[in-house]
């Protein structure tokens, strides 16, 4: 348990202290369509297939940024 | 004509962002059965204000085999019909945050689900970062085919909480946590099936098949990390791990890695994707119960399942899609359609009598905005 929470701390700290910080107009890239993460329609096919094939479950999707470039 | 003065009639009530409706068919098929998955799906910005709407419908063909053991003459054909609607209203009063509503139920011939909840989330570090918060709460009733008498009432309660942070002018990352409860009947327990029954072999080499029984009450948590990576403006990366671990002793682990790359002007996008599941067995489970018959009868196991999901499963899909996008006409202001085709390999290391599914999902669609 130790172990596990030196780890979540240092990631932690890593991402929050180690990121440059990147302006609104720099962030053009993160908000092209190809960082964009799959359709309503797709992730809900994919969601369902993988809960009926899987007992695993839970904390699907993320991976989008927050917009910052308004 | 018509359908101009209602897209005029539509953009003049709810001026806006942009606004998109997309439709789609897809397939999933395994061998032992069919399921064709028509949807379709519709956002609308009203101000500040997004309401969205999906609709999906899973047309069921196959076989089910209602004893594992004896799997010709117990497998029945089927076809079902099940229908999915989500609505979602999310709202968004300051640039930094934003709340939202949103409700879902599901229904087919023996089963019906019911949930609901709310949502928050919020930027900070100069937009850098977005938390969110999403709370659910729902009920599920197994029912009987045929009349709809309730058998058993489940009720489910889930948190999500995720960390979205760019790292830097090409990457984000993100870190989700999901926990889940559910609390169910004593005579079915979690996720059990009415209609599946569990062989019980004695010493003597009889059978005895009794219902599935699984525990009363579930405890789900996953922890995930995401990264995106954008190569340059033509080529992105995404990739993800997520832990599992639950109340019935299943540990998982998933992993899934996307390439995404432009072509033609960057009209036509095509992605590859892939994903690997390790999953363990949960603690009730055994390839074979065997049983002492007594004088005073057969002891059966407090918690029996026949299903191969519980049993461990190591799997891998592979695949590709690709869309793409055209001029908009009329309303649109773009109009693009995609295809999708991924093979997956099952495999179930516990489960004796079927050891392995390869499956297909295929599907087409289209999405336009405006």
């Amino acid at each position: 348990v130790k172990t596990w929470w030196v780890l979540v701390l240092a990631f932690a700290t890593s991402v929050w202290g180690g990121c440059a910080k990147v302006p609104a107009y720099q962030r053009s890239l993160l908000m092209s369509p190809i960082m964009q993460g799959p359709s309503p329609l797709d992730a809900s096919f994919d969601a369902h297939v993988d809960g009926t094939r899987e007992l695993m479950n839970g904390a699907g999707g993320g991976g989008g940024a927050s917009c910052g470039c308004t | 004509v018509r359908l101009h003065l209602i897209a005029f009639a539509w953009n003049t009530a709810f001026a806006g962002g942009q606004n998109e409706v997309a439709t789609r068919v897809d397939v999933y098929e395994d061998g032992w059965m069919l399921i064709v998955v028509p949807a379709a799906h519709v956002a609308q910005h009203v101000e500040k204000t997004t309401v969205s709407a999906s609709y999906s419908l899973d047309v069921l063909s196959g076989a089910t085999q209602a004893i594992p053991a004896d799997t010709l003459t117990s497998a029945t054909w089927y076809r079902e019909r099940r229908h999915q609607v989500d609505l979602a209203v999310d709202a968004r009063p300051s640039e930094t945050y934003g709340f939202g509503l949103h409700g879902s139920t599901s229904v087919e011939p023996d089963y019906q689900s019911f949930s609901g909840g709310v949502s928050a989330t919020t930027d900070v570090m100069e937009r850098a970062v977005t938390l969110t918060a999403r709370y659910d709460m729902g009920v599920e009733t197994v029912t009987v085919k045929g009349n709809g008498a309730p058998i058993e009432q489940r009720r489910l309660q889930k948190l999500d909480l995720s960390w979205s942070q760019i790292l830097s002018r090409k990457s984000v990352g993100t870190v989700l946590v999901s926990g889940a409860a559910y609390e169910c009947g004593e005579s079915l327990g979690c996720l059990a099936s009415p209609y599946r029954f569990v062989p019980l072999r004695d010493d003597s080499g009889g059978l005895v098949t009794v219902h599935e029984r699984t525990p009363s009450r579930l405890l789900r948590l996953a922890v995930a990390g995401r990264v995106a990576h954008a190569f340059n403006a033509k080529t992105a990366l995404h990739g993800g791990y997520r832990f599992y671990q639950d109340s019935w002793a299943v540990f998982g682990h998933t992993v899934d890695v996307a390439l995404t790359r432009l072509f033609a002007a960057d009209r036509l996008a095509l992605k590859v994707t892939s994903r690997g599941a390790l999953q363990s067995p949960a603690s009730f489970y055994r390839d074979n119960y065997d049983v002492a018959v007594a004088e005073a009868g057969v002891t059966v196991p407090k918690y029996r399942t026949a299903d191969r999901e519980y049993a461990g499963v190591r799997s891998v899909r592979v695949g590709g899609r690709a869309a793409y996008t055209f001029d908009g006409f009329g309303p649109f202001e773009t109009f693009a359609v995609d295809a999708r085709l991924e093979r997956g390999f099952y495999r179930y290391p516990y489960f004796s009598e079927q050891p392995r599914r390869n499956v297909w999902m295929y599907g087409t669609g289209v999405e336009a905005t405006w």
